[in-house]
This record gives C-alpha cells, sequence and structure tokens, in this order.
C-alpha cells in the first residue's frame, strides 16, 4: 500500500519538474556539450533534473558514451581481413613506383 | 633478396627501404587512412605521401616495431592536413547548420511537444534478443557501418567526430585544424552524435535482427 503511494508521489514529482523544465529538444545539446566542457552549476542542475524525469533521454546520454567507446580503437593493430581494407593492385604498384622513382632520384 | 646468399652487410642497403616499409604496413596504412577518411583514394594518396616523407628522412630501415608508430604518426599528420584543406571557412555552411532533418524525432501531437516522439526514442540497446552486438565490435561490419553513418553526415562534420571519439583529440585540437570556433565544434559534435546514435540503433543494434516495428 506504502509502495503504491510512493510510486504515485514519485510521478507526481516527475510530472511536475517535466511541466517546468525545457523540454528534451532543447537539453539534448546540453548532453553532447557535457562531454565536451564543464557544464555551468543551473545547467547540471537542470540536467540532471530532467534525466530524472526523462527515461529516453538518460539512454540518449548513456548510448553517446557508449558510442564513443565502440569506435575508439582498441588496439593499435588493424588486421586487413576485409579486401575493402587492404590496398587494391593498382594502388600497389602505383605506389611502389613512385617509391622506386622517389629513390632513383635521391640515388 | 635473399640475404644467406652473399655475406649480409651490417646495414640494409638504403634503397631498398621504402619499399620494404611498404611491404610490411602498407596494408596496415591503408586500413587506418581509410577509416578516418571514408575515401578510397584519397587513403591512398596519403599512404604514398606518408611512404615518400619517411624515404625523405634518410631513416633507414631497421625492422623495429617503432617504425610502425613513427610511420603512422606521419601518416596522422598528413589526415588533419588534409582535414584542415577541406575546412575553408570559419563559418558554419548552411547546409552544417541545418537541424531540421532531426525535428520529427521531438515532435509529438500531444501535451509534450518537443520531447522525444516514442518512435524515434533511444531504445534499450542491451536488449537485443541476445544478439548482443557489443562483442563484435572489432567486426568488419561494425565499421563499415560506421562508415556508411559517417557518410550521412556533412563531411566537415563527420571528420570533427572522427578526431574527437575515434582518435581522442581535444576541443582545442579540433579547433585548430578545422579553424572553427569552439561554439560551432560543439554545434557540430551535438548533430553529429545525433544522427550516429539513430544510425547505429537502426543499422547496428537493431536492423540485423528484423524491422525496428514493435520494439519502442
Amino acid at each position: 500500500m506504502e509502495k503504491t503511494f510512493r510510486q504515485r508521489l514519485k510521478w507526481q514529482v516527475i510530472l511536475f519538474l517535466a511541466r517546468r523544465l525545457p523540454p528534451c529538444n532543447v537539453l539534448v545539446p546540453l548532453m553532447s556539450e557535457a562531454r565536451e566542457r564543464p557544464l555551468t552549476r543551473r545547467e547540471k542542475v537542470t540536467l540532471k533534473l530532467h534525466l530524472f524525469t526523462c527515461e529516453a533521454c538518460r539512454r540518449y546520454v548513456a548510448q553517446i558514451e557508449k558510442m564513443g567507446e565502440m569506435v575508439k580503437p582498441k588496439t593499435e593493430e588493424i588486421n586487413p581481413t576485409e579486401p575493402a581494407d587492404k590496398l587494391s593492385e593498382d594502388a600497389r604498384d602505383r605506389i611502389k613506383a613512385a617509391l622506386e622513382a622517389a629513390v632513383q632520384k635521391g640515388s | 633478396m635473399s640475404r644467406d646468399e652473399t655475406i649480409a652487410p651490417l646495414t640494409a642497403p638504403p634503397s631498398t627501404d621504402p619499399l620494404e616499409w611498404f611491404e610490411r604496413y602498407g596494408d596496415y596504412l591503408f586500413a587506418y587512412a581509410w577509416r578516418r577518411l571514408r575515401e578510397q583514394s584519397a587513403a591512398e594518396d596519403l599512404v604514398q605521401e606518408t611512404f615518400l616523407a619517411a624515404l625523405s628522412t634518410g631513416k633507414s630501415f631497421a625492422g623495429k616495431s617503432s617504425e610502425k608508430t613513427w610511420l603512422t604518426g606521419i601518416l596522422k599528420h598528413k589526415i588533419y592536413d588534409y582535414f584542415a584543406k577541406n575546412s575553408r571557412h570559419s563559418e558554419l555552411t548552411p547546409e552544417e547548420t541545418d537541424l531540421s532533418g532531426y525535428n520529427h524525432l521531438f515532435e509529438r501531437d500531444d501535451e509534450w511537444d518537443g520531447h522525444w516522439n516514442a518512435k524515434y526514442a533511444p531504445a534499450d540497446w542491451d536488449d537485443n534478443n541476445g544478439a548482443s552486438p557489443l562483442r563484435n565490435v572489432e567486426d568488419a561490419e561494425f565499421q563499415k557501418i560506421f562508415s556508411n553513418c559517417l557518410t550521412g553526415l556533412p563531411e566537415r562534420i563527420a571528420n570533427a567526430f572522427v578526431m574527437r571519439e575515434v582518435d581522442g583529440l581535444t576541443s582545442a585540437e579540433i579547433c585548430a585544424v578545422l579553424t572553427i570556433s569552439v561554439n560551432n565544434y560543439w554545434t557540430m559534435m551535438h548533430r553529429a552524435r545525433l544522427h550516429l546514435r539513430q544510425c547505429l540503433e537502426v543499422n547496428w543494434f537493431v536492423a540485423p535482427k528484423g524491422s525496428r516495428e514493435g520494439n519502442v
């Protein structure tokens, strides 16, 4: 019984806050900027309160962070397995020829 | 080329150096450049320039792994030079600032207009019918999708994102390469993240397992 009362109270607080805070489309740019610069105290509070009310934005914040981890090279080693990752025969010949020409000129 | 047949000289003849470097690191450097430029001929050109620059230093091939780091460093500078050359104005173009293509993400018919439209709201990436895509992040398949998603952005914005999240440059360094203000940089990063998050969700996290319908 008490639990449902609490849940209802929480929901009322969320609605109260959500109606008074700027909407998602205004705050989403700030979620990106939080990764680029220290936010002001006011921005931090606004963002925190909004995130308390909004699951979609909580996911957005988590996902742009995860995206950063995903695209970061995990190791120095790239294994060129895909043909698209390797130099084409044409490019290989061209670069070799250019290097040989440069060596000739140098020596 | 077999050195066993003759008495090996103390140092390899300098003239073979660039070719040995090329044989050993050519594909690696190409893959490195291709992932950052998304353009084959530009990547090939920069790889060639890298070996020519290495040759002009007069250093000799020694077969050490530090040479790979050294060559990668040269290539890295060439990539940022290339980004700089393709960033002529410090102001953002109308095409770059135009966020109208994303308005529908936040359009709603109810009193909550401006909040995420449920159809486009971020989905739960961890709940993917057990497909757990993060496991295969290093896959060539992921690189291809990520690369395609980047191509959907104006080029400078994609380049800024690559420098920021792939290479880990600071905002000051990126602003210097692109000669843009920090405010413009923030605008670019916001757009990149909004676009890429959605593109990866549709094409990487959800699409391989079927359509997005009924997922939200």
